[in-house]
């Protein structure tokens, strides 16, 4: 692998809930997270709903600021960014979001929604943006374009929504896009179909990924590299995190998925109930 | 636009109050030509009960009553109109601002919003009119500043929720400058609910302004239904028709306001309870 294009060093970030009563009750939904991101590979962040995958997602894409521990673009630390070096990140890290209908705005035809990322980036002038758009779907497998240009997002199936926000992230021709649970929002065969679209284009533009998802089964099928998320941890990371499970929790986990074949099924090593998942 | 007003007109209470509004703007706009007399000049004996020849009476030095409500339409709808858009400008500029930079901006801006609105409407006004003098412009200014935390704290509310949304994170890895992002993205979003509230506030507004005519306060070289009431006071007991016209006309357009704005929620609000009056299903 190259060398790593977005870094986590022992990040950590908390929230404060107030659920009972009074009390504050700190809860560190980051907890001294290290991680590398290489070029060109797809990681799977997995792990239950809770675990902090999300949060580490936003840290990741700069949304939110850590508590403390680090973020590095190309072996750069985040907070020191040039403003230069910080437009570079921008455009090679992009995102895709879990709800399709939420990450597009309403009120924006198709075309107009990846128009103003092309000109604001300058990647194509007013004469030419209309076909520039149109070539972007057009590589999201949204063809003709034409059909889906002048559309609104309401006017479009979940599956043809996250094609949009996909096109529009790859609209910037990132090296890097962060996609918090694409796929938990859609259909089995519209999961499907946009697996082989990520698969896709990864083969032709050397992308890579961080998939962030709790189906450890669509994961499986495209992570070169998983890392196992359990109460803001990193409990486990590899290549065969998923296959060969060491810690317990990923144990759990992998037995907790449903295996379509009861023959299979019935063979799988089950975590027995006496045995305790650790608490950290 | 079209179909937007064909929406309206499919709500409970959109029509009724679209319908008052246009009749009212069109009387605003074409007043001297509809009106009888000249409302400026003495046509009759003052005083005169309502009859055929003087529909609405006259006043107390001979006007001609219905004339003068017809002109005065004018200066009542323009002081609702501009003081609830200038009100959204002020109260506007402010949401946003809070609502989208958070931190201390939120903070020091919603607690100045708080702090007029607990002041009491007409003494901000009666302040501003004691100081600077009663004038047209000025009032519209005075009933803005009055009303304009209705209208910041409906901004401030809803882009408090939508800069959470997705679409507006994904703005931002893609590096869209942050006045696009209110503008362009938030902003649009955030309207529904701030046309309602600007034609409710439209109807407060000449509700204020009729106070203030009331009282004395309004321009007095501009014919406003409150100014008419102001000169009726004296005469209550001997013509009521000088205080019922002129109440009766602020009373349909309060009406109509509210009623459009009934509609206007209806359309950008379809999930909500219909109508104000019932049980809710």
């Amino acid at each position: 692998m190259t060398a790593p294009i977005l870094s986590a060093r022992r990040l950590t970030q908390s929230f404060a809930s107030r659920a009972g009563g009074w009390r504050r009750r700190v809860v560190r939904a980051v907890d001294n997270v290290d991680l590398d991101v290489c070029e060109g590979e797809t990681l799977a962040i997995v792990g239950e709903s809770g675990s902090g995958k999300s949060s580490l997602a936003r840290l990741l894409l700069g949304l939110r600021r850590p508590d403390s521990g680090q973020i590095l673009y190309r072996g750069e630390d985040f907070s020191t960014l040039s403003p230069a070096r910080r437009r570079a990140y921008r455009r090679e890290v992009q995102a895709v979001f879990q709800d399709p209908a939420a990450s597009l705005n309403p009120r924006l035809r198709v075309q107009d929604t990846l128009a103003h990322v092309m000109l604001h980036h300058r990647l194509a002038t007013r004469s030419t943006v209309r076909d520039a758009a149109a070539a972007e779907l057009h590589a999201v497998g949204l063809t003709p374009p034409d059909n889906f240009l002048a559309r609104y997002p309401h006017q479009l199936s979940g599956g043809q929504q996250q094609r949009v926000a996909i096109a529009r992230a790859m609209a910037l021709r990132p090296r890097l896009i962060i996609a918090d649970e694409p796929l938990s929002s859609l259909d089995i065969s519209v999961q499907t179909q946009l697996l082989e679209l990520m698969t896709e284009l990864q083969q032709r533009t050397g992308l890579g990924f961080v998939v962030i998802s709790h189906d450890l089964g669509a994961v499986d099928s495209i992570a070169h590299r998983v890392a196992v998320m359990y109460r803001g941890r990193i409990v486990e990371s590899g290549e065969q995190a998923l296959r060969r499970p060491q810690h317990p929790y990923t144990k759990a986990l992998v037995n907790a998925t449903l295996i379509p074949d009861p023959r299979l099924a019935r063979a799988r090593h089950h975590l027995a109930p006496a045995e305790p998942v650790p608490s950290s | 636009m079209t179909a937007f007003l064909r929406r309206i007109a499919r709500t409970r209470h959109g029509p009724i109050g679209l319908a008052i509004l246009l009749v009212l703007l069109v009387v605003a706009i074409c007043a001297r030509w509809i009106a009888p007399y000249d409302p400026k000049a003495q046509v009759g004996t003052s005083l005169l009960p309502p009859s055929s020849a003087h529909l609405m009476g006259t006043d107390n030095i001979g006007r001609d009553l219905f004339s003068l409500v017809l002109v005065g339409t004018r200066a009542s709808l323009a002081i609702g109109i501009s003081s609830a858009f200038a009100a959204l400008l002020i109260g506007g500029t402010v949401g946003v601002l809070a609502g989208y930079f958070r931190g201390v901006a939120e903070a020091a801006l919603m607690r100045l919003t708080e702090l007029f609105q607990i002041l009491p409407v007409i003494v901000v006004v009666l302040f501003a009119i004691a100081l600077f003098g009663a004038n047209f412009w000025l009032l519209i200014g005075a009933v803005a500043l009055a009303i304009w935390p209705l209208e910041a704290r409906v901004i401030y509310g809803q882009f408090v929720q939508l800069r959470e949304r997705e679409f507006v994170a994904a703005a931002i890895v893609a590096d869209l400058p942050t006045s696009h992002i209110i503008l362009r993205e938030i902003l649009p979003n955030a309207l529904p609910p701030v046309i309602v509230q600007v034609a409710l506030d439209a109807s407060l507004a000449i509700l204020i302004e009729s106070g203030l005519g009331f009282l004395g306060l309004s321009d007095a070289n501009t014919v406003s239904w409150g100014q008419l009431l102001f000169t009726a006071q004296d005469f209550l007991d001997s013509a009521w028709w000088m205080s019922v016209f002129p109440g009766a006309a602020i009373c349909l357009a309060v009406v109509g306001f509210n009623m459009l704005a009934d509609g206007l929620n209806e359309v950008v609000n379809p999930r909500a309870v219909r109508g104000a009056v019932g049980l809710p299903a």
